[in-house]
């Protein structure tokens, strides 16, 4: 009986298991293979689709528009984050927590609202310019992650180290530059780098306020998909899911993934 | 006293960048689309002057309220979203146990099989759903190759393939809330339990999970809320004629520009999301007093 209780629940953990990483592995395989259309069984494997994608000018036009594009809104979110979550740690609660709590709307209020509003305040005002807007956007879609992962940080810090480098006569600014920034650097880097992907991957924010003919890659595919079935796509989507583990992997090993999650 | 003649100088000007940052474009465009949902002489084209002195009235809500289709629309969402709070449950729990209770590799293979949808765009789990899920998909393929049936399967462009990519994309949110709360109980409760004879499920069922409340209502909570305002993955795995809500409201400013109706709905959204975690706190805070 305690046997056939755990057996079950193996069989359902696995099952879950598989569930998650499915699309993304079939995404993988598919990427892989070297026939014209999708289909299953695969026969044989090549990285034609590779080539291939790699000469597509859409998807590396595209690819350059959404690095630009994550690296303008970490440009932002990040020194802001950073500022912002010092100011929270040092700042007495009842002042703190509401910065904090308005901080935070970006993760309460709806992407669909959010993009929306956006639209219509650009349309109001004038101010259509897609890349302009999509910065405004992506920077305070991220800002709360960057701020989340550095109070983590500052939180793990001692308060007496920077009360010693001040006794000893260091200004504001050389205990932030020498002893409060590199403590906290890794949790800076793995907000940043959070920040980075989810930019990076972002289609709900963007879809409203992009400009359909210079896209950024997330749409690009899903356009793209909307009229081709071939490997191509795939191909793009297993560079993207790589980059996306390349980065998990740098945040595990600064600070731990879960720290950034929250 | 030592302490008070080197405390930090002031700092609380540093959060300012960042606070007017989200006014700017957060808090001000929010009610941008608020005021666009009261104005009554809105027409597209218009500048934000009109906005503000133009007529105001609750015509646009007055009209939702009697609008048949999108009333039916916002319930189907509501369901959708139940049904995939409810298998991201069936699926979350026995996952951040399982997170919780291993050491070792096999821990570290299930967070990140747990934070992996996150982490990875919605379009590329989209995507690989749709090979998966398709009429020539993989699973429809290999059922029709082992005689299990003879037509395919309608998996995508349906309610079903909507809650299964939402489930996929969700999951992490559930696993993450769960195993925040597991990690505050203290390990020495399961051995008592298990001294005093609970087996695993029991120990599970009448301990830990009790225990786990608070994670199991923000994950609920998170998933529902993330759920109902979805539209990416309803958009590549739903049916065609049948839109999620928020589809409904983009439609709105897409196709039949209509943005003062549109905003209304995306208030309406608001308020019903509000609502719904006011009703659930109440509801799951007075069953049993912590």
């Amino acid at each position: 009986m305690k046997r056939l209780a755990t057996l079950t629940g193996v069989v359902w953990l696995s099952a879950v298991v598989g569930f998650v990483l499915s699309p993304l592995l079939i995404a993988l395989v598919v990427a892989f293979s070297d026939s014209e259309l999708i289909g299953f069984p695969i026969s044989s494997y090549s990285i034609r689709w590779f080539a291939a994608a790699w000469h597509k000018e859409i998807f590396w036009r595209s690819a350059l528009n959404s690095l630009w594009l994550a690296l303008a809104a970490v440009a932002v979110a990040g020194p802001l984050g950073l500022a912002a979550a010092l100011a929270i740690r040092r700042a007495p609660v009842r002042i703190a927590q509401p910065i904090e709590t308005i901080l935070m709307l970006p993760l309460l209020v709806p992407a669909i609202v959010l993009s929306l509003s956006l639209l219509v305040a650009s349309v109001l005002t004038g101010v259509t310019d897609a890349p302009l807007r999509l910065w405004a956007a992506h920077s305070v879609v991220v800002l709360p992650y960057v701020v989340r992962t550095c109070l983590a940080s500052l939180g793990g810090m001692p308060r007496q180290v920077e009360e010693a480098a001040r006794t000893l006569g260091a200004d504001s600014w050389r205990v932030f530059r020498y002893i409060t920034l590199p403590l906290i650097r890794p949790g800076l880097f793995a907000g940043c780098a959070f920040a980075f992907i989810l930019s990076f991957d972002n289609v709900s924010v963007s879809m409203f306020l992009v400009n359909q003919k210079t896209p950024t890659l997330p749409l690009a595919i899903m356009n793209y998909v909307e009229y081709n079935f071939d490997p191509g796509v795939a191909a793009v989507s297993a560079t993207m899911v790589i980059l996306s583990l390349a980065v998990a992997w740098l945040i595990e090993r600064w600070v731990g993934i879960r720290k950034v999650l929250g | 006293m030592a302490a008070e003649r080197i405390a930090a100088p002031d700092s609380t000007w540093l959060a300012l960048p960042a606070t007017l940052l989200i006014a700017a474009f957060v808090a001000v465009p929010c009610l941008g689309l608020l005021l666009l949902s009261l104005s009554t002489g809105f027409r597209p084209g218009d500048g934000w002057e009109t906005l503000i002195s133009g007529p105001m009235g609750l015509d646009h809500y007055r009209r939702l309220l009697g609008d048949g289709f999108v009333l039916g629309r916002l319930a189907r969402t509501l369901a959708i979203s139940a049904a995939v709070t409810a298998v991201t449950l069936a699926m979350g729990i026995p996952l951040a146990l399982a997170c919780w209770q291993t050491r070792g590799p096999i821990r570290n293979l299930l967070v990140y099989a747990s934070v992996m949808p996150l982490l990875i765009s919605v379009v590329v789990s989209a995507y690989g759903w749709s090979v998966l899920l398709g009429r020539k998909g993989l699973v429809n393929e290999g059922l029709a190759a082992l005689g299990l049936i003879s037509q395919p399967l309608k998996l995508m462009h349906s309610d079903l393939g909507i809650v299964i990519g939402l489930t996929h994309i969700l999951l992490p949110f559930m696993v993450l809330s769960i195993l925040a709360s597991l990690e505050r109980i203290p390990r020495a409760l399961l051995e008592a339990a298990s001294t005093l004879g609970a087996n695993r499920w029991r120990t599970h069922l009448l301990i830990t999970l009790p225990l786990a409340r608070a994670g199991l209502r923000s994950g609920v909570l998170l998933v529902f809320t993330l759920a109902m305002c979805a539209f990416v993955t309803p958009a590549v795995l739903g049916g065609n004629g049948t839109p999620v809500f928020p589809m409904v409201i983009y439609e709105q400013f897409s196709a039949s520009f209509q943005w003062a109706y549109g905003a209304a709905l995306s208030i309406m959204l608001l308020v019903v999301m509000v609502l719904l975690v006011t009703v659930f706190m109440a509801l799951s805070a007075s069953r049993r007093p912590a």
